[in-house]
């Protein structure tokens, strides 16, 4: 902390001493002024001392300032246009110079011109919207078909449901006739299974519960049975049959012409 | 062996617990245990810090750290919408100029994102009951309740459409500024969005003025209130100030520049560029 506090102090006292000088440098050309006649003479030291005055102040303002700015930044802690020497792409960039207007205004040396499109851009946004933008008018053009469009085919999805509406007692009638057809069979099942249960308590003399195994097994000896029965039958009738149609034949002939 | 049973009853009952100066204890915070930390590691102990580690260095983890999870408390999104609930009662907005997002913007509570397909104000109809204020507002979104809400108290709202590069200029202006472009010329809502600005029950900002009056008188009889007249009211130029459908800011038309350094608006005079920005 030492250092830069010396620093400052004699930077101060630079100053006092020079503001000093200055006031008795301008008590002494004063006096003597007095003691001078000549009008030119006088106005030759009052330009020396303006001169001088100038250059005293730009020293103290040199030393005034400690800010430790380059050229650049304190021109721009100013609101002045910096001068920049720089090649970099950007900095010639027409939004650079957009934005150096809209910082500096017209102190910059910009032309405000710079910050509309150009002739040939105005052109390509005068062609984006005259060929590919729609119009209000072709929005709502568009907007009034999607909704009659919309429109027309709720209309025709609800005389559609209309149309099957008629068939709908038909088909709830037969749905259930369907349902009773299911329940019939049903009950016929259950009826056979009573039927077999009921065989088995007359045979062993005990009811059992129809999913035990001891049923099961009993169930399908019985069914095996009365297939056998079934087919048995079958034979029965169709030898039957075949003997009743020879029978016929016998008595009646074959039918044909001879 | 049964007359044992009663001895064991007796004696049960004579060594059951029952209240004694021994039993009670002392009333809470009646005393406080005087913590005896050691500070000083110099006679060998660990200062009750424990071997090593994160806990004998002062380096443990924040209060609620979960170990790489996402703590509990930070799972919760924040919800600070009651900032927003008092721009009009806190005097950040004036109801005596119109309100639309630029003087909500200005006031540095409110944040939109274009870049995150955000597109402006939904106003919703919570606390709708308790408005009171009588307020020019335009907005780009809002339910039949808010409205209702709004013109019962004699204000007047519209809702209208901004395009993503609208809403930069109008939510930072300085910024759009800064960058030396003119101001932007707010182009037609999209297809699917132009039915609702045409809307005169939505209040768009597209419909005919003729059908808004009949829109207003119907709302106010389905909510039981008195339609609002505006050429009534303290204020009636408050309810003039309107902004064409190209328009973005009040006072100033698409095209011109405003440079803030010189305090000044430029304003093209070539015929193409005037015909551009203002058809």
């Amino acid at each position: 902390m030492a250092a830069p506090m010396q620093c400052l102090t004699f930077k101060r006292l630079n100053i006092s001493i020079l503001s000093n000088l200055l006031k008795n440098v301008r008590i002494y050309r004063s006096l003597s002024a007095t003691s001078q006649t000549s009008d030119t003479a006088s106005k030759e030291n009052d330009d020396y001392d303006e001169l001088e005055r100038q250059e005293v102040e730009r020293r103290i303002a040199k030393l005034r300032d400690v800010s430790g700015l380059n050229k650049f930044e304190k021109a721009r802690m100013n609101g002045v246009m910096p001068s920049i020497n720089s090649n970099r792409k950007y900095l010639k960039s027409r939004s650079f110079y957009r934005k150096m207007y809209a910082a500096y205004g017209s102190t910059s040396g910009v032309k405000p011109g710079i910050m509309w499109p150009s002739k040939g851009e105005l052109q390509d946004l005068q062609e984006i919207e005259r060929d590919w933008t729609p119009s209000f008018q072709d929005m709502v053009k568009k907007l009034q078909q999607e909704k009659t469009s919309h429109m027309e085919e709720e209309r025709l999805r609800i005389e559609d449901v209309q149309k099957n509406m008629e068939k709908m007692p038909d088909l709830i009638a037969e749905y259930k006739k369907k349902q009773l057809k299911a329940a019939e069979v049903e009950t016929s099942k259950s009826e056979k299974i009573e039927k077999i249960q009921e065989e088995f308590r007359q045979k062993f003399g005990f009811s059992v519960d129809p999913d035990s195994p001891k049923f099961k097994m009993f169930r399908s000896t019985r069914i095996a049975e009365d297939m056998e029965k079934k087919k048995k039958e079958k034979k029965v009738t169709k030898k039957a049959a075949a003997e009743k149609m020879l029978q016929d034949m016998l008595e009646t002939g074959s039918g044909a012409k001879y | 062996m049964a007359s044992k049973i009663p001895e064991k009853a007796l004696h049960l009952i004579i060594n059951a617990p029952r209240v004694t100066l021994n039993s009670i204890k002392p009333l809470p915070d009646s005393y406080t245990l005087k913590v005896r930390q050691r500070r000083s590691r110099a006679k060998g102990g660990q200062s009750g810090r424990g071997n090593k580690g994160q806990g004998q260095r002062m380096t443990l983890p924040r209060l609620g750290f979960e170990g790489n999870n996402t703590p509990f408390y930070m799972q919760m999104p924040i919800e600070p919408y009651y900032q927003n609930h008092q721009m009009i009662d806190l005097g950040r907005l004036n109801t005596e100029e119109p309100i639309d997002l630029n003087t909500i913007c200005n006031t540095g509570i409110y944040k939109i994102k274009p870049n995150d397909n955000e597109y402006g104000i939904n106003l919703t109809d919570e606390g709708a009951d308790l408005f009171t204020s009588r307020v020019n507002v335009e907005v780009q979104w809002a339910e039949e309740s808010t409205i209702a809400a709004i013109e019962r108290n004699g204000g007047m709202i519209t809702t209208r459409f901004y395009n993503p590069e609208c809403l930069k200029a109008v939510i930072d202006t300085q910024d759009h500024f800064r960058k030396g472009l003119p101001i932007p010329r707010c182009p037609l809502p999209p297809q699917d969005a132009l039915e609702y600005y045409m809307n005169p029950e939505n209040r768009g900002y597209l419909a005919d003025p003729s059908k808004l009056q009949e829109a207003r008188y119907a709302l106010a009889q389905k909510y039981g209130y008195e339609a609002p007249d505006y050429s009534m009211d303290r204020n009636p130029a408050l309810f003039k100030k309107m902004k064409d459908p190209r328009q973005i800011f009040f006072g100033l038309s698409p095209g011109w520049v405003v440079c803030l350094k010189d305090k000044a608006i430029i304003k093209p005079k070539d015929e193409d560029y005037i015909q551009y920005y203002q058809s």
